[in-house]
């Protein structure tokens, strides 16, 4: 079956769309022929460095003045109502899953959040994705074009240097019409990347168990004493005793450390698809029936206060302080 | 004044049921009625978040009338009830029957549609984005494109601009975007920081808990019980997800030494290497 990715390349996550969605089509899709990308873009994008990252042969180039949703919608449902039998894949980030839902309703077709892989036969199609909270996975038929699904951010390990140079098809660039006038003073301030979660090779992951400020506060004093970086659980974070931007998680970030230590997590499902590609986990719960101990390669069940203290005492040469040694 | 339409739903807590309570039953369903019921996360916020703008001393004597609305079962009056003694103006629940709308989302979102049409005739709509037991994700997104409303997606805090207004703040790719957003529009929660719903006095339980609650049934709504016949997405089948790993247990007597262990035999090695 035809297969088309879109791709916005007005946020700076642009390359890493890209990668998610190569190795979406390497590791988790099966009889698809993607051979297109819509790449929404600035105006002022370069074509070229645009076009490096492509990772199939041709792409669409719609340069816009703002990345706007609402814009980028009228366009794909121009593109999908052709008639034309296809999938249209879209990262899983917050762009992604809401255009794949509402191109899909709008072109009359199937659209699904979050999908894990496709499977597609002829005229057939099915797709796997988690349900009951990342408890189980559920397979879909799905039976009307165009194919709407935008993909889960943790299914496929990103594909790195998988850009090939695609070559141009269309470029155009879309005024701004009438479909944002319910919106004025639109002002994107953008992230601060203070944290390296999504790369470092060692985290301290604080959950539930902290049970107040003062414990992640006495956590994170912890991870910095071991040289670890610090992330938290959901709970952790909505109740702001830490940053939503250290977060872990299908909400946040998801990681891939070679060592993770999971304090006071109880190893919720939508947690730990945050840090199960991790190279090892260790678990600190009180609680011997929390499922991250299960979860986990190693595993203590006792106070993890008295435990991560002796622990950050006795680590001999703090990460951070050799690499700034180093530096 | 302004309108607020809040459909929300209420969860049963997944992480109560055990390994072996994850078999499946014929009809592809999990038991889940012995497990205790709370708010969905999201929707809970949107529902904190609505009682927040009147919080704002901005928003001074300005009135917001919110409109609750469920569909499901019974269990749902008791949180309900809650929303009443929250001095929520309209209560309602609609009830699906026997209908399985774990992963029909578009039906759900013609409910919330219609009503909005033919009885609430809201300002805003606002509701989490995404429900645990479906992950669908797709509610809020289906509402506003059945209504032909814009949507703002992933908000997580929201301010009074003027008595048409709403200044919203949301998460997109690569950082924020806050705008002030005129009527029509459904809002979809993402994850906002320190908005569990506030828990009611008990003088406002005895004032206002016995609010009564509309009951309508999924039949009051003829095109969205149409949809009910076929789906563009039919469930074949559903496996429990199992991700274990070893689990070694270190034993000894104190928490002290369990850590000079996990440093000693798993971590010094591992962490020289890095």
């Amino acid at each position: 079956m035809k297969g088309i990715l879109v791709l916005n390349a007005c946020t700076n996550d642009y390359p890493d769309q890209c990668r998610l969605l190569a190795g979406f089509l390497k590791q988790r899709a099966n009889g698809i022929e993607a051979d297109t990308a819509v790449v929404f873009h600035k105006e002022e994008a370069g074509h070229d460095e645009l076009l490096r990252a492509v990772p199939v042969q041709k792409a669409v180039l719609i340069g816009l003045p703002q990345a706007r949703t609402e814009t980028m919608l009228n366009q794909l449902a121009e593109l999908g109502g052709s008639g034309e039998t296809a999938v249209y894949l879209f990262a899983g980030n917050c762009f992604g899953s809401e255009l794949a839902v509402r191109m899909g309703q709008r072109c009359g077709g199937t659209f699904m959040a979050a999908v894990d892989g496709v499977q597609c036969s002829g005229e057939q199609i099915t797709v796997t994705k988690s349900v009951y909270g990342g408890h189980m996975e559920a397979e879909f038929a799905l039976k009307k074009a165009p194919y709407c699904l935008s993909v889960s951010r943790s299914c496929a390990e990103p594909e790195e240097g998988t850009g090939r140079s695609a070559v141009a098809a269309e470029e155009r660039t879309v005024r701004e019409g009438p479909e944002n006038g319910f919106s004025e003073d639109y002002t994107l301030i953008p992230g601060k990347e203070e944290k390296n979660l999504e790369t470092a090779p060692f985290i301290l992951a604080a959950g539930w168990g902290a049970k107040s400020r003062e414990g992640v506060e006495s956590m994170a004093q912890a991870a910095e004493k071991m040289g670890a970086e610090f992330g938290v659980s959901r709970p952790v974070a909505m109740n702001a005793w830490a940053p939503m931007s250290s977060l872990i998680g299908v909400s946040g970030v998801m990681t891939k450390p070679e060592i993770c230590i999971a304090a006071g997590v109880s190893g919720a499902p939508a947690f730990y698809a945050g840090i199960e590609k991790s190279g090892f986990i260790v678990s600190v719960n009180s609680d011997p029936r929390a499922p991250i101990h299960r979860k986990s390669n190693v595993a203590i069940v006792d106070d993890w206060h008295k435990v991560l203290r002796r622990l950050s005492e006795i680590s001999e040469k703090p990460l951070k302080a050799t690499r700034k040694n180093e530096e | 004044m302004m309108k607020l339409l809040l459909p929300f739903s209420i969860t049963p807590d997944l992480e109560a049921l055990s390994e072996e309570d994850w078999a499946l039953q014929p009809d592809l369903k999990v038991d889940t009625s012995f497990t205790p019921l709370d708010w969905n996360s999201f929707d809970e916020s949107a529902l904190e978040m609505s009682l927040k703008l009147s919080d704002n001393g901005a928003s001074g004597s300005f009135c917001f009338h919110r409109c609750a609305l469920t569909v499901g079962g019974m269990p749902s009056d008791r949180f309900l009830k809650t929303l009443a003694a929250l001095k929520f103006d309209e209560l309602v629940r609609i009830d699906p029957g026997d209908a399985d709308l774990r992963f029909r989302p578009e039906v759900v979102a013609r409910v919330i549609a219609d009503f909005a049409q033919a009885q609430a005739h809201p300002d805003f709509i606002l509701m989490g984005r995404q429900t645990q037991v479906g992950d669908n994700a797709c509610t809020p997104l289906l509402t506003a494109e059945l209504l032909g409303w814009p949507c703002v997606t992933q908000v997580t805090a929201l301010e009074l601009a003027d008595k048409h207004r709403l200044r919203v703040t949301g998460a997109v790719d690569g950082g924020t975007a806050v705008q002030t957003v005129s009527a029509p529009c459904v809002l979809s929660i993402g994850d906002a920081p320190c908005t569990y719903l506030r828990v009611p006095t008990l003088k406002d339980k005895m004032a206002y808990g016995k609010k009564p609650i509309t009951l309508l049934r999924l039949s009051d709504f003829p095109g969205a019980e149409a949809l009910l016949s076929g789906s563009n997405a039919e469930l074949r089948s559903l496996v429990p997800i199992r991700k274990e790993r070893e689990g070694v247990l270190i034993e000894a007597d104190t928490p002290e030494e369990k850590a000079e262990i996990l440093y000693r035999d798993y971590l010094k090695g591992r962490l020289n290497r890095l």
